[in-house]
């Protein structure tokens, strides 16, 4: 299976949540993901949408790796992966992301960050 | 809404087989939470599945490595327009085959308008706007 990237830029807080869930959902069936697993997807797609509400642009790239699906959020301020993880959580309740996902992690790049949400099969 | 016409929704992916798939969610997903009926939803999802299917097929055709397909998204009032862009030779059928030549006549027919630019650059666009007045619709 190769890799598959999708870049998603919305602005439209009205939109992501529903385009989002969907390329989140057509993403995790290529991946295979358990029914359970495709579930805590959708609901950290939810969440994430939520929580970006009011930016006027984020970009969310569900990248397909082999048997992986990564949601890559950003360019987010210094220190920004760390706020988005709380007001992700917020609803869900504290810890309640690591719970969903198998991976969070950040990464930088040209001075911003990006908060990288993993969820394999198994 | 989209503001002064920025697009509400851009995506940007592979020109894959799996990018129909993926562009045709998106937008169903767009239409739902625009509260669009089904067949004004089912228009928008064949005419993007058309255009898609174009690029994926013809745009990239010299090329070992596909290259890229956007698909945006401009909601404005009564009207929603999606744009399907490649950065490749276009979208025009091959001429030994490879299709019955009827997706952009079938655009034409599914949308307000549709308009066909050839990108200075390189590349296609393929703009196609859509009632979403329920009552011009007809759902």
């Amino acid at each position: 299976m190769t890799a598959f990237r999708v870049e998603a830029e919305l602005a439209d807080e009205t939109l992501a949540g529903a385009v989002l869930g969907r390329v989140v959902g057509i993403l995790g069936a290529r991946v295979a993901l358990p029914i359970d697993k495709l579930s805590d997807a959708l609901l950290v797609s939810d969440a994430v949408s939520a929580a970006t509400r009011g930016a006027h642009v984020i970009r969310i790239e569900a990248g397909v790796e082999p048997k992986r699906l990564e949601l890559r959020v950003g360019p987010l301020e210094p220190g920004g992966a760390e706020r988005l993880i709380g007001s992700i959580e917020a609803p869900l309740g504290a810890g309640s992301l690591t719970r969903l996902v198998d991976e969070i992690a950040t990464a930088g790049d040209d001075g911003a960050e990006y908060l990288i949400l993993g969820l394999a099969p198994s | 809404m989209s503001d002064n016409g920025r697009p509400a929704v851009r995506l940007r992916m592979p020109a894959l087989p799996d990018a129909v798939g993926v562009a045709r969610q998106a937008l169903t997903g767009a239409c739902e939470a625009l509260g669009l009926g089904a067949r004004a939803t089912g228009d928008v999802r064949l005419a993007v599945s058309e255009a898609c299917t174009n690029v994926v097929a013809h745009a990239y055709r010299d090329r070992d490595e596909p290259g890229e397909l956007e698909v945006s998204v401009v909601v404005l009032p009564g009207e929603l327009t999606v744009i399907v862009r490649d950065r490749g030779t276009g979208i025009a059928p091959r001429v030994e085959g490879g299709g019955l030549g009827l997706g952009l006549p079938l655009i034409a027919a599914l949308t307000r308008r549709a308009e066909i630019v050839e990108q200075a650059g390189g590349g296609t666009e393929v703009a196609m706007t859509f009632v979403t007045d329920e009552a011009e619709v007809g759902a």
